[in-house]
């Protein structure tokens, strides 16, 4: 079970890292290394990299609704130890998230960009990192609350002989 | 240092940690996977202009989140000493029973995760750091960024099974009054 929980969040952590650092790359890099081409040029070489970016985001968001799923499932029980902080900051996450995967595949659901894909990929920047935010308050939350809650609290974080 | 203090520095360290981490992995994945497809039919000269632009930008990000992931990564980590530290774990059973010493086994030690997860997070930095180095890339870019996505996710799963091990370690132990102990008494 030790093993699925760590390949899980490891699976987690993994499929976010791709969905933000793939945003931050196509909104910020992209754009600065296209701009070598003529415009002409500039939207032939986007569309191969829409489709591959399509692919791409839209496996890193199964990968995440599936290990997220599943680590709520595993650490359901710790957020009802504290369900006005921890179950609160979950549903901000998880919002945060389902808006980001929403604004994610409208930009891409067209073979085109829309005019206003640029601009909806910055907005989409911000939401993810406001999201891995809530992930990692929610995570700080859970680990206090646990610690608080276990019988050795008073003594399990600190050093002392015997 | 102040309960809040700590804790927003704690917190912010935590988040910039993860936000460098998308960075370097989320940017090498886009870097050798997506980018050279996009580019394949253009011409040579096209091309390697495109790709120099945008090793320009991605320089500066992997040279920002290089260093921001080594402080915050160093904030993390003295937050946690203590646990990656202890070797075993003392419990002690009542009043008037005797102490005893429980060993961590080899697969539930914290801080042998952490060196694992540092040692191999530091190969992966210095590999991005050197192909971002000087004005002309290294022969064979891709395959080097290819080989250092590879490390990165093999950090990452080191990162998940350093906070397990922690928190499996304090878990085991919670039954009694336990107190975490390095080698020397």
């Amino acid at each position: 079970m030790a093993l699925l929980v760590i390949l899980s969040r490891w699976l987690h952590v993994a499929s976010a890292c791709v969905a933000v650092g793939g945003v931050f790359f196509a909104r910020v890099v992209l754009p600065v290394g296209l701009a070598a081409l003529p415009i002409g040029q500039q939207s032939i070489a986007l569309l191969p990299i829409r489709r591959v970016f399509k692919r791409v985001i839209h496996t890193a968001i199964v990968l995440l609704i599936l290990s997220g799923a599943f680590n709520t499932y595993v650490a359901w029980d710790k957020y009802r130890l504290d369900p006005g902080l921890l179950q609160m900051l979950w549903g901000v996450h998880v919002l945060l998230a389902l808006t980001a995967f929403s604004i994610a595949l409208y930009v891409l659901a067209r073979a085109h960009p829309t005019a206003s894909a640029r601009r909806l990929l910055g907005v989409n920047l911000v939401v993810l990192l406001a999201a891995v935010a809530a992930a990692s308050s929610l995570k700080w939350g859970r680990d206090k609350t646990v610690g608080s809650h276990s019988p050795s609290h008073p003594a399990a974080s600190s050093v002392a002989g015997p | 240092m102040s309960f809040l203090t700590s804790t927003v520095v704690y917190m912010l360290g935590r988040y910039v940690h993860i936000v460098c981490a998308t960075l370097l992995v989320g940017g090498t994945l886009f870097y050798e996977m997506v980018v050279p497809i996009a580019i394949d039919d253009l011409r040579q000269e096209q091309q390697l202009s495109v790709f120099a632009r945008a090793r320009w930008v991605f320089r500066r990000i992997v040279w920002v989140a290089a260093a921001l992931i080594l402080l915050s990564g160093i904030v993390s980590t003295r937050n946690h000493w203590q646990e990656y530290s202890a070797e075993r774990y003392v419990q002690v059973d009542g009043a008037g029973a005797p102490t005893t010493y429980h060993e961590i086994p080899p697969a539930g030690r914290a801080g042998w995760w952490w060196a694992a997860h540092v040692s191999s997070g530091v190969i992966a930095v210095l590999i991005a750091l050197s192909l971002t180095i000087g004005s002309v890339p290294p022969a064979r870019p891709i395959r080097w960024m290819r080989l250092n996505l590879v490390v990165l996710l093999l950090v990452m799963f080191l990162a998940t099974a350093t906070r397990q091990a922690r928190l499996g370690a304090a878990q085991r132990h919670a039954g009694g009054n336990v107190y975490s102990e390095t080698a020397e008494r």
